[in-house]
């Protein structure tokens, strides 16, 4: 059960991830730009991460086997916001 | 043109948010010298946007329910995107443009500008046509574009999503 208050910030920030992810996810549908689907995959990785770390509250049990999990994802979604970064769009200028 | 526009979109929003409201308070509250209020209604109960019923003393304005063809949803589709909402009224306002001449006037980078254009002309809302190495941009349907200009409501949810873009630069405006 959520007992501490940095068990209670872990939960919002995991929600509050979602919520990125599901404006990047949709704006991306609306644009069809790589860089947005770059951006919403990012941010739903992070809300997995952040749910995972929430999930130590219920299964502490885990900790081993989710810092691993919990680690890769983290560089996973570090890469994911360099690519996008990155990438340029191609635009044909039309002349 | 413009004025018209907004003039149009201004009576249409109070009809919407006032339902039976009548001619002599639409006056009062949208401070519009009567015949011209009168021809704009004219025009927009012609265009199946509003109806009016008398009663004993007035008659009341009621905005239509519409169903959208598949043509018309795909330019509502466009209007939600500022930027191509920008471009569309541009070039309602001036006939034809080119990339240049709409980049200065929406105030974006040309090579945004461009990929916005190559998107609607994608979809056949406007036509490209290439004059030597300059393409001249036009409305293919500006009766119908402007029609929905004045039914297009900006939700809260496409402003949302307005900000996320800008946060990521994505329409990079001009430096």
């Amino acid at each position: 059960m959520i007992s501490e208050p940095d068990q209670l910030i872990t939960i919002v920030s995991s929600l509050l991830a979602l919520v990125l992810f599901s404006i990047s996810f949709l704006a991306y549908v609306r644009e069809r730009r790589k860089k947005l689907l770059l951006l919403s995959a990012a941010f739903f990785f992070y809300a997995v991460m952040n749910f995972l770390d929430a999930g130590d509250i219920y299964y502490p049990r885990v900790g081993d086997y989710l810092e691993v999990w919990g680690s890769l994802l983290n560089f996973v979604v570090l890469a994911l916001f360099f690519l996008a970064l990155f990438t340029k769009e191609k635009i044909d200028d039309g002349s | 043109m413009e004025v018209e526009l907004e003039t149009r979109k201004r009576i249409y929003e109070l009809i919407r948010d006032s339902p039976g409201v009548h001619l002599r308070e639409l006056t009062r509250r949208l401070d519009i010298v009567i015949g011209s209020l009168q021809y704009n209604l004219y025009y927009m109960e012609k265009k199946n946007m509003i109806y009016s019923i008398k009663d004993e003393d007035y008659v009341r304005y009621f905005v239509k329910d519409r169903k959208f063809g598949k043509n018309e949803r795909n330019i509502l589709f466009f209007l939600r995107r500022t930027p191509c909402r920008h471009i569309l009224i541009n070039l309602l306002q001036n006939g034809t443009m080119n990339n240049k001449e709409l980049s200065d006037a929406v105030d974006l980078s040309p090579s945004t500008v461009s990929w916005h254009l190559n998107k609607l002309a994608g979809s056949g809302i406007i036509t490209k046509e290439k004059v030597g190495r300059v393409s001249n941009f036009t409305v293919a349907d500006p009766e119908l574009v402007a029609e929905l200009l004045i039914l297009y409501k900006e939700s809260f949810l496409d402003s949302l999503l307005d900000s996320f873009i800008d946060m990521w630069e994505l329409d990079k405006k001009k430096r």
